[in-house]
């Protein structure tokens, strides 16, 4: 088996574009080069084996892509469910002021509140950029093959089963903690979603590393770092960020493992469940969540490049502010593990001072409003592609609008719904992302234009209607006064004494219902936005429809989409 | 001499550890300990000094990382070469192998054999162990010479005598292992039910594998795979829900059966023939019985 080989060069020679030029060449099916052993993918029939055992690059992207979209619509639904449930208790729609509509119990209702959170980040953003990035990333650099392909492939297997043990164990019993005090029934089962949620980041960060090894070692000899497309710096940016970050909730998880089978390890273990989700819950909140949208950015700047033909001003501003995008959203240190210990000269928690929190805010505002001002020239480019510009930039600027609202001391919003909102916003700016990326690249992942024009239309505003109507809801709630469901848990601890189970539930039903009764404005919200996360959920089971019944095609054609590329087509 | 790369970490780190310093100095930090990392003096904010430079350190190791390897120059590449025309190193894909699936397979049972049993733990353990293996001399073998077949040939006849053995066990391991905590956990009846559907399900295709061999030889990982998955989910969610009662018989004579350890130790019952073994040793003396 001969594998592709392109001409010897001169250190003088510019390789890159000439490879770049060959590769939009049509493809023969005869040949030994990375298009000609794409093309002749097609005429292989799909089988559960190759699926199971390939090295294919961009067969392991698109299982990632596939699966993380069929997760984020039931993720989406469960949302839905968890705001109908609170509408239920807003419109007195219950039979009593203890029992609930959809799920049976408070308890059950924060253990889907915390599904639908740790769901929408590690089976949904992280894997479908991660696929996003396996696919395109070998074409935008030279390279044939991904770094470590059979490493790609043991990432995807390990992040599925551990998914499906987390997800198992939580429908299970199980979860990230528990409204009420310790419940040795159900410690298996959580020791179980602990574990299943550490397999699956172990498998999301394998994949980040093999990206970000992609990127750095097999670049075509004369592209250095400086001349990597937008969409692959990102993507290395996101890595090596993600690849700071996530460990940290690896060895959260080990801590709490320990403290829940008796075993007080370190001063910061702890053996009572309830407080699990709230050593997680930084993950969830700005500035670490922002972390999730940092390729979103490479995807806007590749967007404007393509539809422009030609580059955007400043192409180096714009990868250092992806960077500081990046820099800015390390959020470890803000975890509450650190809270009791570590106070600022004020005495207070570093968590809730905002200056620790201001400075990032700043920075995300500037580079939110340089994006804007590069989408400026937006408007004389095909419809199609300004909307995908558009709504992504959009949700961005959403999410870093109300993080700056969040942290601003004259709006005292830290506590309140607002983080609610800037997290789905961020949730749906991923998504949209990954929609733009896909339909953009779509003859690289599938061989076809995956969603046709006037359904991509329709699926992008159903996406922006319901993500603005989400958290524009949301945000409103908190600046109304809303507090953050996270403060649930804090809630039910107020219980001093050892209570019978049934006059604990009660007990937690009724904060339960204080915490969401706060009138008719309040009903009003969130409805819209449960019909902003409906509309998310029907835009999500189009693509995903979409993108299952083109999953067992074949690309036909690559083509680069480097801005050198993008500029050649133009012209 | 120096690349773009090198170049861009080495100015980004020069800015971090500066901002480090600063940030130190401003934060409380005292003599030269911002400048000495702590050594002689206080360095001020833990936090943020710490997060500055680590981000520091990891921007002049890029920086060392991309200079050692000339940052994909090709004018750099061959002057450290010291050739005219630079070689393109080979991009060889890899053929496809099921080790990276068993190896998150093994690491799934390793997860829930430490919540559930320690033997479906090492059993885990034993699954990544052997992929560790495999997957070594597989990397091995994809190198050893340039003829595909003969690499194929080489790595069977080292772990062919190993692995055909090894993974006959492992597969039974498993099967039963997880087989037996569903039946445990479903009523007796259901139980009864599961198994004779199996042997059904076995039986069929069997009869499908006699006649039409080629298309049966087809799914066969197919349908080890769905099995496994299926065995797999199935054994979290029985262990969950945990063992069914089981219900001795209520009868004086039949209670014998069960129990071992009486009040009265210097009696034990035989539950082979019913008699008492006054030697305690389990085996009746029947010639006494018969005289």
């Amino acid at each position: 088996m001969s594998f592709p080989s392109f001409p010897p060069m001169t250190a003088s020679s510019t390789s890159y574009q000439n490879t770049m030029t060959a590769m939009m060449q049509p493809a023969s099916t005869n040949d030994h080069t990375l298009i000609g052993r794409i093309a002749a993918q097609g005429k292989r029939s799909l089988s559960l084996r190759s699926l199971v055992a390939t090295s294919d690059h961009i067969l392991i992207g698109r299982m990632f892509i596939v699966l993380s979209l069929l997760c984020a619509f039931a993720t989406a639904v469960l949302g839905v469910l968890l705001r109908i449930e609170h509408i239920a208790h807003l419109f007195r729609l219950r039979a009593d002021h203890y029992s609930f509509m959809v799920f049976d119990d408070p308890n059950n209702w924060f253990r889907m509140w915390t599904l639908y959170r740790m769901s929408f980040i590690f089976l949904v953003l992280l894997p479908l950029l991660i696929g996003l990035g396996m696919t395109i990333i070998p074409s935008q650099i030279g390279a044939d093959v991904l770094a470590f392909p059979r490493a790609a492939l043991g990432a995807f297997w390990c992040w599925l089963i551990g998914a499906t043990i987390m997800v198992v164990s939580v429908l299970g019993g199980g979860g990230w903690g528990s409204l009420y005090h310790v419940t040795p029934d159900n410690t298996d089962a959580v020791s179980l979603t602990l574990l299943g949620t550490g397999m699956t980041i172990c498998g999301l960060l394998l994949a980040a590393l093999v990206i970000a090894t992609t990127i750095i070692s097999l670049r075509e000899t004369g592209m250095s770092l400086k001349n990597v497309p937008p969409f692959t710096w990102s993507m290395l940016v996101a890595s090596v960020v993600w690849l700071t970050t996530f460990p940290i909730v690896i060895a959260n998880i080990a801590l709490i493992y320990t403290g829940l089978h008796g075993g007080q390890a370190t001063s910061f273990a702890v053996s009572e469940d309830e407080n699990i989700w709230l050593q997680l819950d930084w993950i969830t909140e700005p500035p670490a969540v922002y972390a999730l949208a940092i390729p979103a950015l490479g995807i806007i700047l590749e967007l404007l490049y393509a539809a422009s033909g030609r580059k955007a001003p400043w192409p180096t501003f714009g990868a250092i502010a992806v960077g500081l995008f990046g820099f800015l959203s390390i959020g470890g240190w803000l975890q509450d593990f650190f809270v009791a210990g570590n106070l600022t000269a004020d005495g207070m928690p570093v968590a809730s001072d905002p200056r620790y929190q201001l400075p990032y805010v700043v920075f995300a505002m500037a580079i939110m409003l340089l994006v804007f001002a590069f989408s400026a020239n937006m408007f004389s480019l095909p419809r199609v592609k300004n909307t995908r510009t558009a709504s992504l930039t959009l949700m961005l600027v959403a999410a870093t609008v109300f993080g700056a609202l969040r942290v601003l001391e004259p709006f005292e919003l830290l506590e309140s719904t607002i983080t609610t909102s800037v997290f789905n916003a961020l949730a749906v700016a991923g998504i949209i992302a990954a929609v733009a990326g896909i339909c953009h690249w779509s003859y690289q992942l599938f061989g076809v234009t995956l969603v046709p024009e006037k359904m991509n239309q329709i699926i992008l505003i159903l996406l922006l209607t319901g993500g603005l109507c989400l958290t524009g809801a949301d945000a409103l709630s908190g600046v109304l006064g809303a507090d953050s469901f996270v403060l649930l848990p804090e809630v039910a601890l107020d219980v001093e004494s050892p209570l019978s189970s049934q006059v604990e539930a009660q007990h937690v039903s009724s904060a339960f219902v204080q915490t969401f009764d706060t009138g008719s404005i309040a009903a009003f919200l969130t409805f819209a936005s449960c019909l902003g996360l409906s509309l998310v959920a029907a835009g999500l089971l189009m693509l995903s429809i979409e993108a299952l019944t083109t999953f067992g095609r074949t690309p036909q054609q690559v083509t680069a989409h480097t801005p050198s590329q993008e500029m050649a087509s133009t012209t | 001499m120096f690349t773009a790369g090198f170049k861009f970490f080495f100015k980004l780190f020069v800015v971090l550890i500066t901002a480090a310093i600063v940030y130190g100095y401003t934060s409380g930090g005292n003599h030269v300990g911002p400048l000495s990392v702590g050594w002689k003096g206080g360095v001020g904010d833990h936090t943020g000094y710490g997060i500055l430079l680590a981000l520091a350190t990891v921007s002049l190791v890029i920086s060392l990382a991309l200079i050692a390897f000339r940052d994909a120059d090709a004018e750099a590449q061959a002057e450290l070469l010291n050739v005219d025309r630079i070689p393109i190193p080979p991009q060889r894909a890899v053929k496809a192998s099921w080790w990276p699936t068993v190896s998150a397979f093994g690491i799934g049972t390793t997860v829930i054999g430490l919540v559930l049993h320690p033997a479906i733990f090492v059993l885990g353990l034993a699954t990544v162990g052997l992929v560790v293996v495999e997957w070594t001399m597989d990397a091995w073998a994809d190198r050893v010479t340039g003829d595909t077949k003969a690499n194929r040939m080489l790595r069977n006849r080292i772990m062919a005598p190993i692995e055909i053995p090894v993974l006959g066990a492992l597969a039974v391991g498993i099967v039963v292992l997880a087989a037996s905590r569903i039946l445990l956990t479903v009523s007796a009846l259901g139980a009864v039910l599961a198994t004779s559907v199996i042997a059904v399900i076995i039986l069929a295709y069997a009869s499908v594998y006699v006649a039409w061999p080629e298309l049966a030889r087809k799914f066969i990982p197919e349908l080890a795979i769905l099995a496994c998955f299926v065995l797999l989910v199935g054994g979290v969610l029985a262990a969950i829900k945990g063992e069914r009662e089981f219900h001795h018989p209520e009868s004086s004579s039949d209670s014998t059966l069960y129990e071992t350890d009486t009040d009265d130790a210097s009696e034990t019952h035989n539950p082979i023939d019913g008699n008492i073994d006054e030697n305690h040793s389990g085996i009746s003396d029947t010639s006494s019985v018969e005289s």
